[in-house]
């Protein structure tokens, strides 16, 4: 019994420690687009933005990201670009920003400044939170 | 390409309630770590059949149930409505079922390392669902894409 509850601790240490890696890496990677503009030929710069990463057979994206999404732009109407991307189309953004899973969701500022990056379902509260802190 | 989203109908939002969603999810992992480290393969067949229960139908929910009809009403937990879709969860709760039904049938063939094993996975995943709102699955689905896309 003792040597299960060891293998259970190691195991939650190592994906505790994987994950704060994750998000370190994820952080310095957000720091060093900073200066560029990976969705430049994608989304009009001028208004913030809100880009969803999806996959066209992705249920998550299907039944929980999209209808966010909508409730989103129904609630800040034209103050936002909200666009849809494929994460197959666009596998350079993907591996650019290090996005790991779909749906990912991605919030610019104005200028086209990569300033959230939400790896997984992101409600429309959420999105909309980080679109009001820009 | 983009696809804009503005010509696209707002569709009425279903309610969700991601109280009931943890409940379920804190009490699979708890019986799993019992069963895991007590050795108790009838523990794991029960969760899977809760589980199946559960994704068949969601009256037969019964972590669910605790949650709606006594930790609720009781004051205990509080709910936390939001509108979303509760598809994706079903389908989770299915793919956590079909792995602790290997595992179980597993377990009671002697098959020990692997059923211990899968049981693991399945506490592994949920403990990531519940504690980071990670979805494994999602991120090997992406994942296999892209190899899928590299060939």
């Amino acid at each position: 019994m003792l040597e299960r509850l060891l293998i259970l601790a190691l195991v939650g240490a190592i994906v505790v420690a994987v994950w704060a890696l994750l998000r370190e890496r994820q952080r310095r990677r957000l720091s060093a687009l900073a200066a560029t503009s990976p969705f430049a030929d994608l989304v009009p710069t001028g208004r913030a933005a809100v880009v969803a990463l999806t996959l066209p057979s992705c249920v998550e994206c299907r039944a929980r990201q999209a209808p966010a999404i909508e409730r989103l732009r129904a609630s800040l109407g034209a103050s936002i670009h909200i666009v849809t991307l494929s994460a197959e189309t666009h596998a350079d953004l993907v591996t650019q920003l290090g996005v790991l899973t779909v749906p990912s969701t991605v919030v610019l500022d104005p200028a086209g400044t990569v300033c959230f990056l939400n790896q997984g379902f992101a409600d429309e509260t959420r999105l909309a939170q980080q679109v009001a802190a820009l | 390409m983009a696809v804009t989203l503005q010509d696209r109908a707002v569709r009425p939002p279903a309610r969700f309630d991601r109280t009931a969603l943890k409940v379920n999810q804190t009490a699979i992992i708890v019986l799993l770590v019992i069963a895991f480290v007590a050795n108790q393969p009838w523990l794991v067949a029960l969760v899977a059949t809760v589980m199946i229960l559960g994704t068949l139908s969601p009256q037969l929910a019964l972590f669910q149930r605790l949650y709606r009809d006594v930790l609720k009403p009781a004051g205990l937990l509080r709910p936390d409505i939001h509108d979303e879709d509760a598809a994706p969860h079903r389908f989770a709760q299915g793919f956590g079922a079909a792995v602790l039904v290997a595992a179980s049938a597993a377990l009671f063939a002697g098959l020990s390392g692997l059923g211990l094993g899968l049981t693991l996975l399945v506490i592994v995943l949920a403990g990531i669902n519940l504690a980071f709102g990670f979805c494994a699955g999602c991120f090997v689905y992406l994942q296999l894409s892209r190899l899928r896309q590299a060939r």
